[in-house]
């Protein structure tokens, strides 16, 4: 199919989400679209939608009320928004069906963005990691919280898990996994496996009255050394990213932004 | 149907109500002025002494049992009843003002004698430590051994200057409700600790004399300086023939056993003026306060300059507040405590309340009451008026509530109190003014997604309607669910505003 094809099957869905296509190029279609609110609100964007073998793009025409460029609230540097990942949630809009699914990511990322502007931070915590080795690692992650169970995928998603690299010892250095800040074990690092493989397994086998210890409780000791390093080469990949901008204005609409943080740096070093 | 917020509905509201306000009358309070039925635009300038009474002893009252079952809130009601009818019959005598009763607290306004004497502010200070001494002996005595009620203790706070009165808000607008500094002050000396005694603000000591303490809210009058008050004022009336009195009143028209049963859901639909003792309502509800953060600030800021600001924002904020409790949430109103709301949500049916859905009720009505607060805030804005500084601070506590009236027949005043409602009162305390609280009890009443919004801390900032419904329905509350779906009329962005999207970034 040509661009103006996969154009014209976007197009063809616009006005059940209440898009009004203002302009029409062979490969971008301008639209405004009203994004309504839980509470009654609309905020309406003015939009330029692009298509590349398939694959949708959508950005402000001027960045008017969306930032110019945010990572941390999925706008990437050419203000395009960056919607999902293409390596695992891809939407290639060759048909009807995928368009729709497209203009609701689309839609749902708008409404997104409203109560990102205000919390502050992304408001759940569902976002993929920042680029693409640190996604990778945050999905073997999640994987390794599936292979544990319940409540693990949801403290992952919650954010409610995280790690902190401890001193090295004769087995090299090793990584904590706190849960709300308290510690639930620790895994050796080079030899990727959980330090104490004794105690009580993290599933519910492990609360029993005769617990089954971590070892010999079937994937979980693997799992739970994938969990833990998997988020700690997420971290660190994560940390690549922002470094990649080190010259990038912040937009200042994020707590907490790596961004910001360099550039009060910086400030601080120039007053200095 | 589910209960929502709507931006243009409250838009609608906000702009009538910032219209009944765009000329307002400030007038100066002298002598023989009605402080009854003041019209929405117009605001008294009143220079007078205010007077707090607490009385410390409600929560031992509340927790004489383990339970917080019928026979706690009996007597607790029948304390306070038998101990507002000794208070009314002293500020009539002594010719004060009752602003209002709020539970286990008494705000009262000693406005005589006018500026126009010498000496008045003294002498209306002097005045107000007399009748507050007054109130502490008989209370200390209308107990009832036979009912189990103890005699009540009592910590009472002064200060006097210049307030604002305006129209309270309730039905037929009677009673004025009196905004400023010295009402503030006063309250903050009586609930600012539970050592009985009298306590002046440096404001009123300067006034009689007396040297500033550094420390006013734990200074408490000397029995000389009580004594040499009561000896300036001569109230004419003495502790004997009050409770004399009322203990006559007790005997012609005794008060009637307090008889519990429940209204049927929403609250909304409660006549608070067929309530008695022997008809009092209970039941499981929620109990939210929402306090104006910033606004004794905001008054003594402009008191002078642009009084009518304050009236407007007041009158603008309160309408709507009270709007969206009532009219969008079905909840009742018990009363506005100076910049304050008070209700009570219930949902559930006539037998049974339903705890998990009156607890995300209490949460989204609490983020609709946050949106209205900050769209009227933006809206006086656009009219030209400051509104600099203000917040709204929101707490909120389920479990058994009583609803009633107490006091002299004839003269009944609305009272709600429990354990509930005096810890939804602390939770909103304990916020700012972009802040949320809710109590323990409600907490572990909520669903996960409740427990999950407010976390340990029990606290949550910047929470308004669209956030507190996405937040719910995103951990499946069936309320909020219901509240979202009811949101969007159009299938296709229903079903985008259900997508679950994982966005990325990209080094491009």
């Amino acid at each position: 199919m040509s661009p103006s094809d996969d154009l014209d099957i976007i197009a063809s869905c616009a006005a059940e989400f209440g898009a009004v296509e203002i302009a029409r190029t062979r490969l971008e279609l301008k639209v405004q679209l009203p994004v309504p609110l839980a509470d009654g609100r609309s905020h309406s964007y003015r939009l330029v939608i692009a298509i590349f073998r398939g694959v949708a793009t959508a950005q402000e025409e001027k960045p008017h009320l969306l930032p110019e460029f945010c990572p941390a609230r999925h706008i990437n540097r050419d203000g395009s928004f960056c919607l999902f990942w293409r390596a695992v949630d891809d939407i290639v809009i060759d048909n009807v069906s995928a368009a729709r699914m497209w203009w609701e990511t689309l839609i749902r990322f708008l409404q997104q963005q409203v109560r990102a502007a205000r919390l502050r931070h992304w408001p759940d915590a569902k976002g993929r990691a920042h680029g693409e080795k640190a996604a990778i690692h945050q999905l073997r992650a999640e994987r390794a919280a599936g292979r544990l169970g319940a409540p693990f995928p949801e403290d992952l998603a919650d954010g409610r898990l995280i790690v902190e690299v401890s001193n090295s010892s004769g087995h090299g250095p090793a990584v904590r996994l706190l849960h709300n800040g308290r510690r639930l074990y620790s895994v050796w690092r080079r030899d990727r496996r959980v330090v104490n493989q004794r105690q009580p397994c993290l599933c519910p086998k492990g609360a029993q009255r005769r617990p089954i210890v971590l070892k010999s409780c079937g994937d979980h000791g693997g799992a739970a050394a994938d969990l833990a390093l998997e988020l700690q080469s997420m971290a660190e990949e994560e940390r690549r990213f922002w470094n990649d901008f080190e010259s990038t204005q912040c937009c200042g609409t994020m707590d907490g932004c790596p961004l910001a943080k360099r550039e009060s740096s910086v400030r601080a070093e120039r007053v200095g | 149907m589910a209960k929502n917020w709507k931006h243009d509905r409250a838009a609608d509201h906000i702009e009538k109500k910032i219209k009944d306000v765009e000329t307002v009358t400030i007038v100066d309070y002298v002598r023989d002025m009605s402080l009854e039925n003041i019209p929405a635009n117009k605001a008294f300038r009143v220079d007078g002494v205010h007077l707090y009474a607490d009385i410390l002893n409600l929560t031992d009252m509340l927790n004489v049992t383990a339970d917080e079952g019928v026979t706690c809130h009996r007597r607790t009601l029948r304390f306070l009843n038998l101990h507002y009818r000794a208070v009314h019959r002293i500020l009539a005598r002594c010719d004060a003002r009752r602003v209002d009763f709020h539970n286990q607290r008494l705000h009262a306004l000693i406005a005589k004698p006018y500026n126009a004497e010498n000496d008045a502010e003294a002498k209306r200070v002097r005045r107000a430590v007399a009748i507050a001494q007054l109130i502490i002996d008989v209370l200390h005595e209308t107990g009832d051994d036979d009912e189990h009620i103890p005699d009540a203790d009592v910590r009472v706070g002064i200060d006097t200057g210049e307030a604002l009165a305006v129209n309270n808000g309730r039905r037929g607008g009677r009673e004025p409700l009196f905004l400023g500094e010295p009402a503030n002050h006063a309250a903050k000396m009586s609930g600012g600790g539970s050592n009985p005694g009298i306590y002046l603000t440096n404001n009123a000591r300067l006034a009689i004399g007396l040297a500033e303490a550094a420390r006013p809210a734990n200074t408490p009058l000397t029995t000389a300086e009580i004594a040499s008050c009561q000896d300036a004022a001569d109230l004419g009336v003495s502790k004997e023939t009050i409770m004399a009195e009322w203990r006559e009143d007790l005997r012609k028209n005794p008060i009637g056993s307090f008889e519990f049963s429940r209204h049927t859901p929403p609250l909304r639909t409660l006549d608070m003026t067929t309530l008695t003792p022997a008809n009092t309502k209970r039941q499981e509800s929620a109990s939210v306060y929402a306090d104006i953060d910033g606004f004794t600030a905001y008054v003594a800021r402009h008191i002078e300059e642009t009084p009518e600001d304050v009236v407007r924002v007041f009158h603008v904020i309160r309408a709507e507040l009270d709007r969206v409790f009532t009219c969008d949430f079905d909840g009742r109103r018990i009363r506005f405590i100076g910049d304050c709301l008070h209700g009570l949500l219930c949902d559930g049916t006539v037998h049974t309340t339903d705890d998990k859905e009156t607890v995300s009720t209490a949460t989204l009505c609490a983020g609709a009451l946050r949106s209205s607060f900050e769209l009227a805030l933006e809206k006086l804005g656009d009219e030209g008026i400051d509104t600099d500084s203000l917040g709204l601070a929101i707490g909120f506590e389920f479990g058994p509530m009583t609803i009633t009236r107490l006091g002299m027949q004839g003269d009944r005043v609305r009272c709600s109190v429990s354990r509930g409602v005096l810890t939804s009162e602390a939770e909103q305390t304990r916020c700012s003014g972009d802040e949320t609280a809710i109590g323990p009890l409600a907490h572990d009443a909520g669903t996960k997604a409740v427990r999950d919004l407010f976390g340990s801390g029990r606290k949550v900032k910047s929470l308004d309607y669209n956030e507190a419904v996405e937040v719910l329905a995103e951990k499946g509350d069936d309320t909020a669910l219901a509240a979202k779906r009811a949101a969007f009329s159009t299938p296709a962005i229903a079903a985008a505003s259900e997508r679950i999207i994982r966005p990325y970034s990209e080094r491009k």
